[in-house]
């Protein structure tokens, strides 16, 4: 009697094993908020001790990054619906980032370039080019949970800790007198890195790990980002700035599960 | 070889599979899925949104029977799926797991914007606007479009209520409305 429990135990487990792996988006669900959370928390404890910059700071520098991101991306595309749509998918993968003291928004740019970003403080954007080249919300949500992780996890601010300008900083937005070009320095620091230089590799690689799992807690398909930059790095032959600030597509796919297209 | 040579015997023998067996499978398969190994009953999590209901059921359209508010401290009494039975100081109900965090939240949410439960509100959020450094350094830079182009992207943002995210979640089975 024994073994036969065992045995219908065993079997019953493996049965569930093999059936859950066919649905990732149902199986992984507890492992994905888990990674998740694990991840940018342990990641945030880390950059946020090393930074020691307050929030009020944070969203400082994020904001005047956003200046520059809407300078030298054609300006705010001011499509209602579309800013409607990009802000109900981000808010809702948002909600389950580990940074909740952030106002999260969620813009469009006006250029035909395929390419997003996220500003320090909790601000993403993507470009019109991308954006009309994601009509699925999974794909859409993956591409925006990469940019939230970027942002949850500091990755733009964290080099910011061992800058000698972040007195400057501090005192520029706790009192206006200080001297303004310390604070410009950092932003433009910020932005190169944003924009220009793009985050190591590595850093890209963890963004895409974990907004996979973010899409995934959040009920988007896991495979989401993988079928988006599957899309793009089809058009990378015909289109002048294709995710130009970030590592080679297929590095990134090599890195990503084989998650099946939304 | 995977299994040694004594249990290839046994297996050839005609196994008896009991329905009461089955079912025992069946409810470890439920009761344990890949993946959820890492919540564990005993665990301390801790509430992240401003305001965080404890629910009756398993199910985000379940009554709410107590709210804790940023950062209490929880422990898990129970999981099932994604969601957790927690007990804090003296009230105690189910929880979304991607509404707790593993480590103690250090910084409030902004208010207004990630309260979830009964406290939603259809009322517009006021934008929060640029900071003042922001806005000095967009005059610094002659970008007073680009200054112009975000008030109109903040005011958008602010325009989506918690209730209309709430009935997109729910339509679209996102989050704690997954099917």
């Amino acid at each position: 009697m024994k073994r036969g429990a065992l045995l219908a135990l065993l079997v019953g487990c493996a049965v569930a094993q093999g059936a859950l792996a066919q649905f990732p988006g149902l199986g992984d669900i507890g492992s994905a908020i888990s990674k998740v959370k694990k991840t940018a928390d342990d990641t945030a404890k880390v950059a946020k001790g090393a930074s020691g910059l307050s929030l009020e700071e944070e969203i400082a520098i994020g904001d005047a990054v956003a200046i520059d991101i809407v300078v030298r991306y054609g300006g705010v595309w001011r499509d209602a619906a579309a800013t409607r749509r990009v802000n109900l998918i981000g808010r809702v993968l948002a909600r389950y980032a580990t940074r909740q003291d952030l106002e999260w928004r969620f813009g469009l740019l006006d250029s035909m370039a395929i390419n997003a970003f996220s500003a320090p403080g909790g601000r993403v954007f993507i470009t019109r080019g991308l954006y009309e080249l994601l009509p699925n919300d999974d794909e859409l949500a993956g591409v925006l949970a990469h940019e939230i992780m970027h942002i949850d996890q500091r990755h733009a601010i964290s080099n910011i800790a061992h800058d000698e300008f972040l007195g400057g900083v501090a005192g520029l937005v706790a009192d206006n007198s200080a001297t303004f070009a310390q604070f410009e320095q950092v932003v433009g620091g910020v932005t190169n890195e944003i924009l220009v230089s793009g985050y190591n590799p590595d850093t890209e690689y963890e963004a895409d790990a974990g907004g996979r799992e973010l899409a995934n807690v959040s009920a988007y398909a896991p495979g989401g980002l993988r079928a988006a930059l599957i899309q793009v790095d089809s058009l990378s032959q015909q289109h002048e700035e294709v995710f130009s600030t970030h590592p080679p597509i297929a590095s990134r796919l090599e890195r990503l599960p084989a998650d099946p297209a939304p | 070889m995977l299994l040694p040579s004594r249990t290839l015997v046994q297996l050839t023998k005609p196994v008896r599979f009991p329905v009461l067996y089955a079912l025992i499978a069946l409810a470890c398969a439920i009761a344990a899925p890949p993946g959820y190994a890492e919540f564990s009953k005993g665990d301390k999590v801790w509430s992240k949104h401003l305001e965080t209901a404890l629910l009756a059921e398993p199910s985000p359209l379940a009554a709410s029977g107590a709210v804790v508010g940023f950062a209490e401290k929880l422990t898990i009494k129970e999981i099932r799926g994604a969601w957790l039975r927690v007990k804090a100081d003296d009230v105690a109900g189910w929880v979304f797991s991607g509404n707790v965090a593993t480590d103690k939240p250090k910084l409030a949410p902004a208010a207004g914007f990630t309260t979830l439960d009964a406290s939603q509100t259809n009322t517009v959020a006021a934008a929060r606007p640029l900071t003042p450094a922001a806005e000095q350094y967009a005059q610094n830079l002659g970008a007073g479009d680009a200054q112009a182009d975000i008030d109109w992207l903040d005011a958008e943002s602010a325009a989506l209520t918690q209730l209309d995210l709430t009935s997109y979640m729910s339509e679209n089975r996102k989050g704690e409305y997954r099917e």
